[in-house]
């Protein structure tokens, strides 16, 4: 499977998106970003479905995942991803409002590779992003051949 | 007529006729001793029918004893009846309570369930947009041209602050939710470890200040050490915080008997910092409670929510007591820790 190296941006808030990807611009990130609005629409993209059907081939290097969703919510979204051979290995990090410890163990049980709270006050919003952008798009290793 | 009686026809009886009367009487007297005998049968037999007669009499009371028994027995019974029947009505009434209690507690589950979604809505979706106030607030402020005049300044900085209290206010909620919701762990704890490390938390602000700490012996107490860190941290947050204009501080940390309930000891952290109108005494340990500005001293007034939430989930109680400038001593009760 190709890599692409888009990151998959999971947010149904119009303002999350916006200030997640002016935080990005400081990375140089943003222009990689496929943004998607709910659970079922992250499912269409990465399986090829509807409105997706024909984009082009390849996993994103990391899928940066809401955890509260209209339609599909992000565990969900997180199981079919883990439990799909052609995906399980595309790193996800959940990015939420949600500091639940409940919501914490069940994202990590259904095998998300990384749990972040988003700060509420902007800098630090930024340099989190800033942060997590840079490493699971650019430090970060994944196996090439999935 | 008869040979005998022809040999003496004047009447002079003759020895067959004597003989005859001898005989005749030999059978009256064999009579009368028959009779004699009879009689004497007939007088047993009658003392016999006495006695049966007087033994029916016994006999008779005693059937009526054993009919005045069973009576009393069937009386006996017809209330054991009763007894019963009220035992069945009160399993009945056990069944029905337990009926209630399972009830009941499916409602708490529900309602536990529904307060863990509220925690989650509040957490998430009242904090979202603030963060998004606070986020496009920087923003407009590097878009607007330089340099910004003192008044717009002075405005964004309003702005950035309320967002900001309303997001410690959110979690200071969501904290007193969540000590609601979190299971107890209970086992044997250390206060003076906790005390130790609480205290050096919060170096960084007592440092450069003058404040004698007086820790003393504490017994061990039964409980969930995450929590009553929680506790602990508050209190002596507090204790540091309210005596920040004393010159020295005096902090006290001490233990004593519960005098209410043997099974408890009571502990007190004592300081010599700004106290508080007894007046005011009930609001402390409200949510959201507050005896002084923001301006004053910081916080949203939800330490001692929890504080008073924690210490109750523990079975134990908590009060204050204090004087305006003065000082303040905060008292709760903890169960001891029982070996095995």
């Amino acid at each position: 499977m190709l890599e692409l190296d888009q990151i998959l941006l999971v947010e149904d808030n119009l303002n999350d998106v916006e200030l997640t990807l002016v935080a990005l611009e400081g990375s140089n990130l943003a222009s990689k970003v496929d943004v998607v609005n709910d659970g079922a629409e992250a499912l269409e993209y990465l399986f090829y479905r509807g409105n997706f059907a024909n984009r082009e081939s390849g996993n994103p290097v990391v899928i940066i995942l809401d955890l509260k969703l209209p339609k599909v919510d992000g565990l969900e979204v997180l199981k079919q991803i883990k439990e799909e051979p052609k995906l399980h290995l595309i790193p996800v990090v959940i990015l939420t409002s949600s500091n639940e410890e409940t919501d914490i163990l069940r994202g990590y049980k259904l095998g998300a590779n990384s749990y972040v709270v988003k700060p509420l006050e902007f800098p630090l919003f930024v340099k989190a992003i800033k942060e997590l952008g840079s490493f699971w798009a650019i430090l970060n290793k994944v196996p090439f051949h999935h | 007529m008869d040979d005998n009686f022809h040999e003496n026809p004047i009447g002079k009886p003759t020895i067959k006729q004597l003989e005859m009367i001898l005989k005749e009487n030999e059978e009256k007297e064999k009579l009368v001793a028959e009779l004699i005998i009879a009689n004497k049968e007939l007088a047993f037999q009658n003392k016999e029918k006495e006695k049966r007669a007087a033994e029916l009499i016994i006999a008779n009371k005693e059937l009526a004893f054993q009919n005045k028994e069973k009576e009393k027995r069937a009386a006996e019974l017809v209330l054991a009846d009763k007894e019963l029947d009220f035992q069945n009505e009160e399993k009945e009434k056990i069944k029905e309570l337990n009926h209630q209690l399972v009830l009941l507690n499916k409602k708490l589950e529900v309602s536990n369930e529904e307060l863990e979604r509220f925690a989650y809505s509040i957490s998430h979706d009242l904090r979202a947009p603030l963060r998004h106030i606070l986020g496009f607030i920087e923003m407009l402020k590097t878009s607007l041209p330089k340099p910004i005049d003192e008044k717009s300044q002075h405005y964004f900085e309003v702005i950035h602050d309320a967002a900001r209290d309303m997001g410690n206010l959110i979690d200071g909620l969501l904290s007193y939710s969540r000590i609601g919701r979190t299971e107890l762990v209970k086992r044997r704890v250390d206060l003076e470890k906790i005390i130790t490390k609480v205290i050096d938390t919060f170096k960084m602000e007592t440092e450069r200040r003058s404040i004698e700490w007086d820790i003393k012996k504490l017994p061990y107490v039964e409980g969930d050490s995450i929590m009553l860190e929680i506790v602990l941290t508050n209190l002596i947050s507090n204790a540091i915080k309210f005596t920040r204009l004393k010159q020295a501080a005096t902090i006290t940390i001490a233990s004593a008997p519960d005098p209410e309930n043997i099974d408890q000891i009571i502990f007190n952290i004592k300081d010599n910092g700004i106290g508080f109108d007894m007046r005011y005494q009930e609001k402390l340990f409200g949510v959201f409670q507050r005896l002084h500005t923001h301006k004053d001293f910081e916080g949203v007034g939800i330490g001692l929510a929890n504080v008073k939430h924690i210490i109750q989930r523990h079975g134990g109680r908590v009060w204050a007591e204090g004087e305006l400038d003065k000082g303040a001593t905060f008292y709760f009760t903890l169960p001891k820790y029982k070996e095995g």
